[in-house]
């Protein structure tokens, strides 16, 4: 009876849980195993639509695409994220105000960063541009170019998403021993040495935490690269999400193949997330 | 140039409103070892940070061996310091944290890392990191690498505050060997009198920003330049009893002492535990009040009127029982006179 108790108050949580999270799940998991599609519920296909997917070619490119997302806008954000952490570690006033700047974009809608980039990116007209002739430059193809386009990515990402490295990042900071600096300080260390020697060991678990966290929200985003590029030019930007939504509801009305895919990438991630559990718990 | 291996002249340091440090002058002989020394808050630790470069003084000079050291980074100075925790790099062994400061200087000194290893004997702890350490050996390695690079000056900041007693006294004597093997100038900061009279050559005594007085242990302690200096050291401290000084006899309600030399005025009548006795026909009389009993020596906590005592009595001397009357004489030539308002010592 005693022991019965506990488990009856957690109850009602996790009969909430399996209705919004575990429910879609086995409904999505179920759906990746037929060919239904909008008003038709389909026919069971079995494995068919997971192997379909690993034959694709265009699937692969998504993939890789979502990698290369992700791995830049990782690099970018943890990087400056810890730079600027740092940075405003002895300024209590300067982070005072760097946090609140830095939360404005973070509150805003995926969409909307998306809008605001695209017209700061525009060809023709757009803020960037229009600097970059003032300074001499030609006029920047953001749309055209391949490797453009993915930067605009990543610089809409950092711009909303630096809030967030950064406060994870300050809270590791925040607790660097304050005696092991001087100490290397007084025995002559470069910037460098002292990153090495004592920023990074002391820094390393909050960076893995955000490069992991970073690199997951970037891989399965979607609303970004939809509304800032559409996964243009030519497929150069066209991330697994981007994709998916493509497969489901442009024209091809695929649903089963698109939740296969989606169901796919949920794999991975999740075995990603447990490599880099096991890697840090025989590290600790 | 002068004689002196560092001098601090009028170094003045503010946070806000706060004055930390207040117009500190200091003078270190080559090779000597001052005990900087004053309850928590008086700045001392902010001095020592001052003079590595941690910090930057609002005013006044630091002079290093002849060299102004205003303006120049803590890597530039030469000085070594000694954290109170070690402030060893967990991350880097034994061997790799003393041979951090050559590293820093792009040398990397196996050789000079084994010789101060074997002296100071953790020769076998190279490999182990500071998590796998004793705090005694993680003194001894901070210490050899703050040395192991022979700098100008050495600065110990509480180096054996988180350490238990019976291995204080042991890292203490090791420190004074090192400071005469190697001839480095060294300050020693520490809040414990007792330390700082057993460590130093020469004591500055801190308080409230200010240096109160400087001196050898023995003149701190037998000649202390105001009452703060009396009653900060020696364990009890000074007793002082109000009194007023007229024509050489000081007289309060606890009695009178003759035959003392001083203008008439309000004093402080200061005695260390150990310069009065109890003889049964002493010519103050006041109350036994407890007896305790430390081994080597006991203290006595004695009334005189309204005002409590503390005196050191030997093992052999015979006492009545607690609260009995006792006689209590104070050796004339020992007592200090300080005025009472200005609390500083006038013979």
């Amino acid at each position: 009876m005693k022991r019965g108790f506990p488990a009856a108050y957690l109850l009602p949580a996790l009969a909430l849980t399996a209705i919004v999270w575990l429910l879609p799940l086995l409904y999505a998991v179920g759906l990746a195993c037929t060919d239904a599609a909008p008003g038709a519920s389909g026919r069971w296909l079995g494995a068919t639509n997971f192997l379909r997917a690993l034959g694709d070619a265009r699937f692969g490119h998504a993939l890789l695409t979502g990698l290369l997302y992700a791995g830049g806008a990782v690099i970018l954000n943890v990087g400056a994220g810890l730079l600027l952490a740092l940075a405003l570690r002895r300024a209590a006033r300067a982070r005072a105000i760097a946090q609140t700047l830095l939360l404005l974009p973070w509150v805003l809608a995926e969409l909307a960063v998306a809008l605001i980039w695209r017209g700061f990116l525009a060809e023709d007209g757009g803020w960037i541009n229009l600097m970059i002739g003032k300074l001499g430059g030609a006029a920047l193809p953001w749309r055209t170019d391949p490797f453009l386009a993915m930067l605009a990515l990543w610089i809409a990402t950092l711009w909303q998403g630096l809030a967030f490295s950064t406060l994870l990042q300050m809270a590791g900071v925040g607790a660097l021993p304050e005696h092991h600096l001087h100490a290397a300080k007084l025995d002559g260390a470069s910037r460098w040495l002292i990153f090495r020697a004592i920023v990074w060991p002391h820094q390393r678990r909050v960076i893995a935490v955000n490069a992991l966290l970073v690199f997951l929200f970037s891989l399965t985003s979607f609303a970004l690269p939809f509304a800032l590029t559409g996964g243009g030019p030519l497929f150069a930007t066209e991330v697994p999400a981007l994709y998916a939504y493509q497969t489901a509801f442009a024209g091809r009305f695929e649903l089963g193949y698109a939740a296969a895919q989606g169901m796919i990438l949920l794999v991975g991630c999740a075995l990603l997330i447990a490599v880099l559990l096991r890697l840090r718990r025989r590290a600790a | 140039m002068s004689d002196f291996a560092l001098q601090l002249r009028r170094v003045t340091r503010r946070f806000g409103e706060v004055t930390a440090v207040a117009a500190l002058d200091l003078h270190l002989r080559p090779g000597e070892l001052l005990a900087l020394v004053g309850p928590s808050g008086s700045g001392k630790s902010t001095a020592l940070q001052l003079i590595a470069g941690l910090l930057e003084p609002d005013d006044g000079e630091i002079v290093l061996k002849g060299r102004d050291l205003r303006g120049l980074p803590p890597g530039q100075r030469d000085v070594a310091m000694v954290f109170q925790d070690g402030a060893l790099y967990p991350h880097l062994t034994v061997a790799e944290n003393l041979g951090f400061p050559l590293r820093a200087r792009g040398k990397w000194g196996q050789k000079a890392v084994r010789r101060m290893a074997e002296r100071l004997e953790i020769a076998a702890l190279l490999d182990r990191r500071p998590a796998q350490l004793s705090g005694g050996e993680r003194q001894r390695v901070a210490l050899g690498r703050a040395l192991i690079r022979h700098p100008d000056l050495f600065l110990l900041d509480e180096p054996l505050s988180s350490l238990d007693l019976p291995l204080r006294d042991r890292m203490r004597t090791l420190i004074r060997e090192l400071v005469e093997e190697t001839g480095v100038t060294a300050i020693y900061v520490t809040h414990d009198q007792a330390e700082a009279m057993a460590v130093g050559d020469r004591l500055a005594v801190m308080n409230q920003g200010a240096i109160v007085q400087c001196g050898t242990p023995e003149e701190i302690y037998r000649r202390p330049a105001n009452t703060f200096v009396a009653c900060f050291f020696g364990s009890p401290p000074m007793n002082l009893l109000p009194a007023r000084l007229e024509r050489g006899t000081a007289a309060g309600d606890w009695g009178k002492v003759e035959n003392l030399v001083g203008d008439d005025g309000d004093v402080l009548l200061g005695f260390r535990p150990e310069d009065a006795t109890l003889p049964d026909d002493g010519p103050l009389r006041g109350t036994l009040e407890r007896v305790d009993f430390f081994g080597h020596e006991r203290i006595a906590a004695v009334r005189l009127g309204e005002h409590p005592l503390r005196l050191r009595v030997g093992n052999a001397h015979a006492l009545p029982a607690p609260h009995s009357a006792v006689g209590l004489t104070i050796d004339p030539a020992r007592l200090l006179i300080f005025d009472a308002a200005t609390r500083e010592r006038r013979s």
